[in-house]
């Protein structure tokens, strides 16, 4: 119907309009990927290929909790 | 010492399920293992509920002692964990747990069960703190980075309390007492045999 | 950007088409035009309440309807077009309050109504009473998610962690301390006359074969469940976790497996065996003679003796209940849900207990309990006299089958007359 600014056909700027945007999805596409961090959780439980770190007994029931400033924050907010 | 406890405000609960979503994504969670799940009770009628559920770490933790191969521990801080190294996948725990907090992938023999998961009180397990092998096995341990569960810490309406078990409960009646009325505090009677006077 | 156009190209006609419409029908319905306007005199006092806004009754800010955006044709209007009100709708905006109220304290809001219903804590002590979960509604697909709690886990607990080892521990340590009793005080039951040196068949290959193959599958069954019950207190502290695990998982894997080799097996001697093992009269009467082990009776057996017949049935009812259970153990949740699955495991148990204590049994008398017994499975040849002293109706039927085979006529109780048929 009309004719575009810079004096294009219809068509062709539809085809660079698609050929743009086809390239920014492929970037993202590929960025999401390479950002996929390395270690995952294994859905079977095993440990895959990671390198085990097993606690002692003694190690693995200690105590890890600690009253720190992120804590007590969570403790004042839930009192609100 | 600290014995930690989860504490659901069911009056507060909004069945959001942003503790579902921010474990999940924690832990990296796959599909078909709920480590936590929001389930509404009188849907829709007067008297409507919703509690979010995981693993309660009971005191005399039933899936501990039925345990055929006694995979569990209980740390200092009350946590109940397991080891996967040593589950054979029986699904004795399951059949234990008031609460239907053990999960399986379904990757053992005939798709059955395989190795159990739940929830760890983001409290990692028996592989050393915040390495590569203790999240490929059982997720974050923010507990070790002086921090609480994500679930509690996520809550939009500061339903689910994680924490000191004396001080949410403290917390909890606080509220009941400014609000006037509370449901009290689900899954404590059966877990850790006490009851939050409401 | 044409098509843009095009639709508002195509909306205006349909609008001012409606608006039409509306105009050939107002007339039609005065009575409801006029109740009309009281109920939505509220609504309209509401809205101004904000403060000052276009004055009321202006078409375009009361109804964003299409029939009214044709401004020019509301003036021909007789009768209003759309619910609102025709009428003045009211006063100008209230003024703004000038100083900011007196607080008040505030007042702790009452329950809404009909909410409080029992707390937590009694719905949970009302449910672990009667037994009954606490359960409700769940988004994500996994449906029996929704149980909240179920208390019968503490009572399945109690089960497995006393109930069961008391029976499986005593079926089968009660079970070998009086078996090594009765050998100790009776001995091993020996052959009358002594063995003659001439044998016949008992068992045919594949009678033995179906045999072998239940009873090699049923003992690896046997300790694997042994082991999930006992092996935490028995056999870890000795082996240590990981060896344990190792084998517990294998040996759970092999229970998983070797459950179809049993359940064929037991399927294949129901059909071989069952004509055989029918009770009768004599099974009474053996029994109260204690088989001929105690005294000095000798009571006549059929090929196969009441004992037998205990065994058979234990075994092949016993034997089907626990495959049935185990299968819905094995594939968990396809038919039951938690509490049929707690049952299947209780019923697995304590039949499993039951068949081990009669299998030992079994093992005992026919190795070690009675000469001459174990070559009917090991070979399947029997000596003559151990027949005729343990089976004496059985080889009375296989005589008369033999001299019927060698001399037709000749055999069984009645002789057919030579020269019939």
């Amino acid at each position: 119907m009309m004719e575009g600014k810079t004096g294009m056909s219809e068509g062709e700027s539809t085809n660079r309009r698609r050929g743009f945007l086809k390239a920014l999805g492929l970037a993202g596409g590929a960025a999401v990927a390479a950002s996929t961090p390395a270690a995952a959780f294994n859905v079977n439980g095993e440990l895959g290929d990671v390198k085990p770190a097993k606690e002692t007994p003694e190690q693995r029931v200690a105590a890890r909790y600690r009253e720190t400033d992120h804590v007590k924050a969570f403790y004042r907010t839930n009192r609100y | 010492m600290a014995r930690m406890k989860f504490l659901c405000d069911s009056d507060r609960c909004i069945e959001c399920n942003a503790c579902v979503t921010a474990c999940k994504n924690e832990h990296e969670v796959p599909w078909g293992i709920n480590r936590r799940r929001v389930i509404t009770l009188n849907d829709g009628k007067p008297g409507e509920r919703s509690i979010s559920m995981a693993c309660m770490h009971c005191t005399d933790a039933p899936c501990q002692a039925v345990c055929p191969v006694n995979c569990f521990y209980t740390t200092a801080d009350a946590i109940v964990l397991h080891d996967k190294d040593l589950c054979i996948g029986c699904g004795y725990c399951f059949y234990a747990c008031p609460f239907g907090a053990p999960q399986y992938p379904r990757v053992g023999n005939f798709g059955g069960r395989g190795k159990m998961d739940k929830c760890t009180y983001c409290a990692g397990g028996p592989q050393a703190d915040n390495t590569e092998a203790e999240y490929a096995q059982y997720g974050a341990n923010r507990i070790a980075e002086g921090k609480l569960p994500l679930c509690a810490e996520m809550c939009s309406t500061k339903a689910l309390l994680a924490g000191d078990g004396d001080i949410i409960a403290s917390i909890y009646k606080e509220r009941v007492q400014v609000r006037g009325y509370g449901a009290g505090a689900w899954g404590w009677r059966t877990a850790y045999r006490e009851t939050v006077g409401v | 950007m044409r098509r843009a156009a095009l639709t508002l190209a195509l909306a205006l006609p349909l609008l001012t088409g409606i608006a039409q419409a509306q105009q050939q029908q107002a007339p039609q319905s005065p009575e409801t035009q006029q109740a009309v306007p009281q109920s939505a005199q509220p609504a309209q006092q509401q809205s101004q309440e904000n403060g000052a806004g276009p004055p009321a009754g202006a078409p375009e800010v009361q109804n964003a309807t299409p029939e009214s955006q044709s401004a020019g044709q509301n003036q021909q209007r007789q009768v209003p077009q759309t619910t609102d009100t025709s009428a003045p709708t009211g006063t100008p905006a209230a003024p703004q309050p000038e100083a900011a109220p007196t607080p008040v304290a505030p007042v702790t809001a009452p329950p809404p109504e009909g909410t409080r219903g029992p707390t937590a804590e009694e719905r949970e002590l009302e449910a672990a009473l009667k037994g009954e979960r606490i359960q409700g509604r769940i988004s994500i697909p996994n449906q029996s998610a929704g149980v909240l709690v179920q208390p019968e886990g503490r009572d399945w607990r109690v089960f497995h962690n006393r109930t069961l080892p008391w029976v499986a521990g005593t079926a089968v340590v009660g079970t070998v301390v009086l078996l090594a009793l009765f050998f100790l005080i009776r001995g091993r039951v020996r052959v009358r006359e002594g063995f003659s040196g001439r044998t016949m068949l008992r068992f045919t290959f594949f009678e033995r074969a179906v045999h072998w193959m239940t009873a090699s599958s049923f003992i690896v069954l046997a300790l694997s469940g042994l082991n999930l019950t006992f092996g935490r207190d028995v056999l870890r502290p000795v082996i240590g976790p990981e060896a344990f695990t190792t084998l517990s998982h294998w040996g759970k894997t092999a229970h998983n497996f070797l459950a179809f080799p049993f359940t064929l097996g037991i399927l294949l001697l129901f059909i071989m065996w069952v004509g055989g093992n029918l009770p009768t009269r004599g099974d009474v009467t053996w029994l109260m003679q204690g088989g001929g082990m105690i005294g000095h009776t000798n009571p006549k057996a059929d090929r196969f003796n009441a004992g037998q017949k205990g065994i058979f049935w234990i075994t092949v009812l016993g034997g089907a209940a626990v495959a049935v259970s185990g299968y819905l153990l094995v594939f968990p949740f396809t038919v039951l849900d938690v509490n049929g699955q707690q049952w299947a495991h209780m019923v697995h148990g304590i039949i499993s207990a039951v068949m081990m204590a009669a299998i030992l049994a079994h093992i005992y008398i026919g190795t070690l309990g009675m000469e001459g017994a174990f070559s009917a499975m090991g070979s399947g040849q029997v000596d003559y006299n151990w027949a005729r002293e343990h089976h004496e109706l059985w080889v009375d039927q296989e005589l008369a089958k033999a001299h019927d085979t060698v001399r037709p006529g000749s055999g069984g109780p009645a002789p057919r007359p030579a020269g019939a048929d």
